[in-house]
């Protein structure tokens, strides 16, 4: 959703800036008349609209025969995914990305952004014994608790699966609190990685 | 000229300073582009929103920078000093909804500070 919204702005901008420089050709071009001055005429000479009218009109008569071409199709088909891709990141409301705790009686929210959340998690899984390092990716549910994946590099010397489990351990309170799904994966730290 | 504050400015405030006044609060944590900041005055309030609710009252959304502690306890304790200073103050009738959300864990006070 952030790509999409930042080619909507993008878009939104290019087209903003083309846009005011049509308008003001086309002002400028409205002061004058006559075909040598600054006049209508002299602009669509200049941007041979003429010429451009000719390749269109041949264009959509092709397309309207029986068999248009591949390219054609395509354009279009892309233009229609653009379109739909710029509806999608400008109407789509953004959507805090937040793990909801609780809702009080009163309707009162406790809710976390997910670094937090990260940040506790990877601390409590650093603590495990032979766990050298900790990576934390947390992704909230719609509506209350959500997923944590991590991963825990652990030293050669220690079993992955010990390690897994004392990691699940250590982070039990912090899950239980948050309705979090806890999903603990293992893998051997870079060489010179040590137990702090 | 003199300009006294609206209730939901005072509410702001009084949020605020019930808020950073609760043991393992850190600080507010003011978002970029102005989001969940009020305007009191000629303070500018970063860490809470204040808006009308359902009800009479109006709903106070604070983000915090908190120390790693348990969490679910922190916010009770966030939740009654602003209600307690608000009724201090007069204002009980005025809180509606208290939101609270950590925005940020931070080891150390001065971390959140720097």
């Amino acid at each position: 959703m952030i790509v999409l919204r930042a080619v909507v702005r993008l878009v939104t901008f290019v087209l903003l800036v083309v846009l005011a420089l049509a308008g003001l050709a086309i002002a400028l071009a409205c002061i004058g008349t006559g075909e040598n001055t600054l006049s209508l005429a002299w602009l669509a000479e200049q941007l041979r609209l003429a010429d451009v009218r000719d390749e269109v009109g041949g264009f959509l008569d092709n397309l309207e025969g029986a068999s248009p071409p591949a390219l054609a199709i395509l354009g279009g088909l892309g233009a229609v995914l653009l379109g739909v891709v710029l509806l999608v990141g400008l109407l789509v409301p953004a959507r805090e990305r937040l793990v909801t705790l609780e809702t009080t009686g009163d309707g009162g929210r406790l809710s976390a952004r997910r670094r937090p959340l990260g940040q506790i998690a990877g601390t409590l899984v650093e603590q495990v014994r032979g766990v050298t390092g900790a990576s934390t990716k947390v992704r909230p549910g719609r509506r209350t608790g959500g997923r944590l994946r991590i991963t825990a590099d652990r030293t050669r010397t220690a079993p992955a699966k010990a390690v897994e489990q004392s990691s699940k351990e250590a982070l039990a309170e912090l899950t239980s609190a948050f309705k979090l799904r806890a999903r603990v994966r293992s893998r051997l730290g870079e060489s010179g990685a040590r137990v702090q | 000229m003199t300009y006294s504050l609206s209730t939901r400015e005072q509410l702001a405030l009084i949020a605020v300073r019930a808020a950073t006044g609760v043991e393992g609060v850190v600080g507010m944590h003011a978002q970029p582009g102005g989001v969940h900041t009020t305007q009191a005055g000629a303070e500018r309030v970063g860490g809470v929103s204040v808006v009308a609710g359902h009800g009479e009252g109006f709903d106070v959304t604070l983000c915090l920078s908190a120390l790693p502690v348990p969490l679910h306890p922190l916010a009770a304790r966030v939740r009654s000093a602003v209600r307690s200073r608000a009724q201090i103050a007069g204002l009980s009738a005025a809180v509606g909804v208290v939101d609270v959300r950590f925005d940020a864990v931070v080891d150390s006070p001065s971390v959140a500070r720097a």
